[in-house]
């Protein structure tokens, strides 16, 4: 337009500029002259038309496509380039451009429709890899097998909208529902019969999801599913463990549902996943198993086992070490050892954090050992014995220390015991012995003879002397014997009122410093070993003596109830300490706290006595304070005694 | 005068089995049955020897040792005991014993051994 109004303004300016002077000096010349003048204006006339025109013919046309060029450059692709229908360049041009514009218009629809399709495909895959990621969140993040099948079961079912879902498990060759998401009692029988049909099994088996697209286009599956039934498509995954049939994953579609190959991809994913969870949740529950059957074995061991990490902190503590040291578990746990054990002389260097260090520092196949004194929480001490084995972790280095101890506190005053025995054995022997030879020697003296008199006197002690010896060796076989379970009692009918009166009576005159005091009905008789129960009621008489020194009161009873017999023998001597009163019965033990020495003894008597009362069916104890005498009863059951001790 | 041995033993048959031998040894025996009776029987009349059980009701043998060598510590002292343990001879040296015999003795070896030491 601007151009346009550009060429009249110059017309304009030419007529209004030139046509006076034209005119003037038209007027001015000759005739011959105007002629020329008439001619030269009229071609400038002319030449000026001719120019408008040609103006109007091809500016204004190529000014109007310029337009038209511009406005599709400038992206309008949607007006036509038409209008041109010049029939001259102008409008082949204009037809070349239009050309250019349609071509242009559907580069552009395409680029649009491919870029829609990258776009929702992108978007289907991004989806694809969220439930992907979903599905391994969920299979790495737990262990236990129903909430990694319940969440897998419904990330599917969402994923794909489904209707209904199912989890299967196969057990014994045969699918087990294990999760069912809505499927009703007739679907759930139609859903087992079409996994067991040999289509689906055999796909399943080899690892094949089975994809239905629409039932009532598959005669086979449509005969399973029951009209009333609004199924119209299923997939069923198979879940395979190494490569064998564990299980399946099934979805039901209302809708025909054509399964997109990012579907068919996802399910065989998840199917997979879950194969592998499947697979370790198995795993798992049996390393749970065991490790419940090895707690439940520490925890019932009746030694206490207590395990250390590598910097030889407490780890665990089971119920025997808790019971053994006073400690619970949570209390002693990160603790060092020598929280714990208290320990006192030989071999507490074992509770040592560098003792352990060093001594499992090169050596990862040892074990250190030791007993030792060791105060419970309660300050009680008591003698463990205890043994530290390092364990190892996959690269051979110290992992931690597992230690097993026991209370070896028992064993250990046995032994003492057993060596006091011994001592006491020995001593016992050598002291008749002594005089029995001493005595011998004197007699045999080659410058010295004695009256026959004093030979009797010799004699008799020798004689006494020699009883005694034979008494302890008497005990000392009865007990190898108790020891070796060959102690028999061979009961008899006895008159046990006889025996008792028969035994006060001799030891009445042998003992003049004591007075024996006898409550016993005339007569009373049992089933018993005659010569066992004479060895109970005279060690019992004599200990009434030996340890009344001062003399006193030894009463003696003899009582009869509806079951029992119960015989007692009480003297007011020295007594025993109440705390090793029910140690008197144990085998060597010797009351070793009396006041005086006199009495000779081996720590065997009582326990023959207690083993010979049991094994006639009865019970042997004691009354007794420190100082003020003792009192000790034994029971004897009045019915037949068959039975011996073997 | 006769030198004079205190016997300090328990066991009454052993106790008059020295006896009778000291006596025929020419010795004056005197005798105690418990720890603390030989210590006051020594301390009362200090004996030229000591026969000395280690068993004793009361105060043992080694507690009676002990007293005696505070008391005069040049006396001689003959342990006799049932006790065989190394320990034992080794802590009767130890406490300065002079012998250490071993039951079942000879009593006339005793005797002689007596002898030896204090004539």
């Amino acid at each position: 337009m601007r151009q346009s109004l550009r060429t009249k303004l110059l017309v304009a300016f030419f007529l209004v500029a030139f046509l006076p002077l034209v005119i003037n000096d038209y007027l001015l010349l000759e005739n011959g002259k105007k002629k020329y003048l008439v001619w030269f204006s009229l071609s400038a006339l002319v030449g000026i038309s001719a120019s408008l025109l040609l103006s109007n013919r091809i500016s204004k046309p190529l000014l109007r496509l310029k337009e038209k060029v511009d406005d599709f450059r400038s992206g309008n692709l949607k007006d036509a380039i038409d209008d041109f229908d010049t029939g001259d360049e102008i409008g082949n041009l204009a037809k070349s451009f239009e050309l250019t514009r349609l071509h242009l218009a559907q580069m552009v629809e395409d680029n649009a429709k491919l870029y829609r399709g990258i776009r929702e495909s992108l978007e289907q895959r991004m989806i694809e890899l969220f439930t992907l990621y979903d599905v391994s969140q969920v299979v790495s993040s737990s262990l236990d097998l129903a909430t990694i099948l319940n969440r897998v079961v419904d990330l599917a079912a969402s994923t794909l909208r489904a209707d209904k879902a199912y989890v299967t498990l196969v057990e014994s060759g045969k699918h087990r529902m294990y999760l069912n998401r809505g499927l009703e009692t007739d679907l759930e029988i139609s859903c087992t019969a079409i996994l067991h049909s040999i289509r689906s099994a055999s796909l399943l088996s080899g690892g094949v999801p089975l994809l239905v697209k629409d039932v009532t286009e598959d005669m086979e599956f449509s005969r399973f599913l029951r009209l009333e039934n609004p199924v119209r498509a299923l997939a069923i995954i198979p879940i395979l463990i190494d490569n064998k049939l564990a299980g399946s994953i099934g979805l039901f579609f209302h809708e025909a549902h054509a399964f997109t190959d990012e579907e068919s991809r996802l399910l065989f994913y998840m199917a997979s996943q879950v194969g592998i969870a499947l697979k370790n949740a198995r795993l798992y529950e049996k390393v749970v198993e065991e490790k419940k059957k090895l707690d439940s074995i520490v925890a019932s061991m009746s030694d206490g086992v207590i395990t250390l990490d590598k910097e030889l902190r407490i780890l665990s503590f089971n119920p025997a070490a808790e019971n053994l040291m006073g400690w619970k578990e949570p209390e002693v746990y990160n603790k060092p050892l020598s929280v714990v054990f208290r320990a006192e002389g030989d071999g507490r260097e074992l509770f040592s954090e560098a003792f352990l260090m060093k001594a499992f520092k090169n050596d990862l196949k040892g074990y250190a050992y030791n007993e030792c004194t060791v105060a419970g929480r309660d300050g009680s001490e008591k003698v463990l014995s205890i043994a530290f084995s390092p364990l190892q972790d996959e690269a051979g280095d110290l992992a931690g220390v597992v230690g097993v101890f026991r209370d070896i506190s028992k064993v250990k005053e046995m032994d003492q015991l057993k060596s006091n025995f011994i001592s006491t054995v020995s001593h016992e022997l050598r002291t008749p012995l002594t005089s029995i030879k001493g005595y011998i020697a004197t007699l045999l003296h080659p410058s010295t003879k004695f009256d026959i008199s004093t030979q009797k006197d010799f004699l008799q002690i020798m004689n006494r002397e020699a009883d005694r010896l034979s008494s302890l060796i008497t005990d000392l076989l009865a007990v190898s014997r108790i020891e070796n379970e060959r102690f028999r009692m061979h009961p008899r009918h006895l008159n046990l009122a006889h025996l008792v009166r028969e035994l006060v009576d001799k030891i009445r005159q042998a003992e003049t410093k004591h007075t024996f005091l006898l409550e016993a009905p005339e007569s009373l008789e049992i089933n018993a070993d005659r010569s066992q129960v004479e060895y109970v009621l005279q060690h019992l008489l004599g200990n009434a003596v030996k340890y009344s020194p001062k003399g006193g009161m030894v009463s003696v009873a003899l009582r009869e109830s509806d079951d029992k017999i119960e015989i007692s023998v009480k003297d007011e001597g020295v007594g025993i300490p109440f705390d090793q009163q029910d140690k008197i019965f144990d085998r060597f033990y010797r009351v070793d706290n009396r006041p005086t020495r006199w009495a000779y003894g081996w720590g065997l008597g009582l326990f023959i006595a207690r083993k010979v009362v049991e094994a006639h069916g009865g019970k042997i104890w004691v009354e007794s304070a420190l100082g003020g005498g003792s009192k000790f009863t034994f029971t004897l059951p009045k019915m037949k005694v068959t039975a011996g001790m073997e | 005068m006769a030198k004079t041995v205190l016997v300090v033993e328990d066991d009454p048959s052993i106790s008059n089995l020295l006896k009778i031998n000291l006596s025929l040894a020419g010795y004056t025996p005197m005798t105690a049955d418990e720890g603390e009776k030989g210590i006051q029987l020594f301390s009362d009349h200090p004996a030229d020897l000591v026969l000395l059980d280690l068993m004793l009701p009361g105060k043992d043998g080694w507690e009676v040792l002990e007293a005696i060598r505070k008391m005069k510590r040049k006396v001689p002292v003959i342990i006799l005991s049932a006790r065989t343990q190394k320990t034992d001879l080794a802590k009767g040296a130890e406490m300065g014993a002079t012998e250490y015999v071993t039951k079942p003795f000879d009593p006339i070896g005793l005797m002689e051994k007596i002898k030896k030491i204090i004539g």
